[in-house]
Parts: C-alpha cells; structure tokens; sequence
C-alpha cells in the first residue's frame, strides 16, 4: 500500500493506464465485467499533480480529489473508481466502444457486432458515450 | 454476448479450443469458430456458429487471451445458469492450464485465477508490467496455487 504522510504520498503516482480513456479503448482491449472510462475532458494530469501535492482526501486504497475517487495499487498506479468524467461500462458496452473507436458507427463495425452478437442495449450505451461525451451514471 | 474475456497459462492450439468449448457447453465442435480477430475476418460467420472465439497472443504468465462470444439464447441461458469460474475451471482442466477471469472489482488489476472448477483464487497482476510492457504477470500467487491444475 502507498503510505501518505501528511496527505502526501511516499511514491510519486501514476495516471491511470491508457485503456481508461475514452479515445484508447480498442476492440483489443481487455474488458472486466464492469470497467469505468474516463471523458476527454477530464484534466487527468491536473487530478495526479493535485494528489501529489497533498490535496487529495485518501481512504484505505482510494483517494479522491476534484469530486473523483480513484484507486491506488501497490505500485502508485491509479485507476478510476467514480466521479464526474467517469462512465461505468459493462464488458458488452465496453467491447462495443473498441469497435466504434477502430471503424467509426459504421456500417462494418454494426456487422462484427452482429458476428459478435453485442446487444442493441450494449451499443447505443457506448454510441450514447461517444456522441455526448457525457451520461448519467 | 460478449461471456468473458479470459487469460490462458498455456498454448493451446485452435481445434483444441474449439473442442474444450464445445464440451464444456454441450455443443457440437462445429459450432465453434475460433478466430484470430474479429475485426480483419474474412471468413463467413454462418447461423450455425453458436460460439465465436478469437484468440490471441499476450506476454507474461499468461500466453493467449481469449474472448468468448455466445451468439444463441440456448447458450446464453446455459452460461447464466453456470458459475463462470466453474465452466472455465472445466476448460483448465481439459487444457491443463491455468486462466485468469475478471472479478466483480473495478480494479483492472484484480483478478481471479482459476485452475480447476473447485479451485478459484482472488489475485493480482503486476501494474507495472502490465502497463509499461502489455505482460500479464502475476503480483501474489497464493501459496497453493500454481500456472497448472493440480494432476492428482
């Protein structure tokens, strides 16, 4: 576990892995059954440099910081957990979201989700995500 | 549906695959097309395929990754009536082997290790590695475990 010492943390952390946010996300990425995305707009960066400064409110294995939790592994690696910016996703959803990133909502990436049999529900989440850049959580 | 998306510890060749899906959800090997990637196939993905796997290299303890997709009601009922643990403990026991399966957690970096349907074990990958260098590598195997399922 990091160790904080007066809010600080021991080890420098790191901004959560690209396969987090929103524009990465592949058809080859490794979905969980649940996954959260990060929005574009969210100043990642900003949220990492604030808990490094101490501005972070940390709680056992989370920390969070501008409304946003996120998780800290053992390493210093963050991962998003909550928070405005953040998108909640099943595996459906998310799979569906590595095919519109790689072909675009096109007529070929609604094929291979029909070969993949993802939900209509699965698709218009993610469809949902892309388009407004936002949804309710 | 997407079922899951596991790590195998093992190479295991196509048709071996297939034959271990097949068995495991009572279905006729033929039913079963194990592909490369969906994404570049230019093959015919007929009615019949009731189940769609692409298989794929990755680093570290872990060697193929497998992402499963049931693409008939019969056996999306059967996969929801079944502990996923437990019908992918069946698949390590026929391969061999040893898989990682996601747990409830939103931590990308837990996970479940199975290696027999009986034998399901919370741990965690290095997020180092993981990261940095796409290898899935274990950060605590629990001291009964292994990569392989018990032979006896």
């Amino acid at each position: 576990m990091v160790q904080f010492i007066d809010g600080v943390p021991s080890r420098r952390i790191r901004q959560p892995n690209r396969r987090h946010f929103l524009a990465h996300v592949n058809r080859r990425s490794k979905p969980k059954r649940r996954n959260t995305i990060i929005f574009p707009w969210v100043d990642v960066a900003g949220d990492v440099r604030a808990i490094n400064d101490g501005l972070g409110v940390r709680v056992g294995n989370e920390v969070t910081v501008n409304g946003r939790t996120y998780g800290i592994e053992p390493t210093a690696t963050l991962y998003p957990i909550t928070g405005p910016g953040f998108v909640l996703l099943d595996r459906g959803a998310y799979k569906a979201l590595g095919y519109y990133n790689d072909f675009g909502v096109t007529d070929l990436a609604e094929t291979r989700l029909d070969q993949a049999n993802i939900s209509a529900q699965s698709r218009a989440v993610a469809r949902r995500v892309l388009e407004t850049g936002d949804i309710d959580t | 549906m997407i079922w899951e998306d596991i790590l195998i510890s093992r190479e295991v060749a196509e048709p071996d695959i297939a034959a271990a899906l097949a068995s495991v959800f009572g279905i006729d090997a033929d039913r079963v097309l194990v592909i490369d990637d969906l994404g570049t196939y230019d093959g015919d993905v007929t009615d019949g395929i009731g189940i769609l796997c692409e298989r794929r290299p990755v680093a570290g303890d872990f060697v193929l990754s497998l992402t499963i997709f049931l693409r008939d009601d019969v056996l999306e009922a059967f996969a929801e009536a079944h502990e996923v643990g437990v019908l992918v403990g069946r698949m390590c026991l026929i391969w061999d082997c040893a898989a990682l399966v996601s747990d409830d957690s939103l931590n990308p970096y837990s996970w479940l290790l199975v290696r027999g349907p009986d034998d399901i074990q919370p741990v965690h990958v290095n997020a180092e590695t993981l990261d940095d260098d796409d290898a899935w590598v274990l950060a605590s195997v629990p001291e009964t475990a292994g990569l392989h399922p018990p032979m006896d």
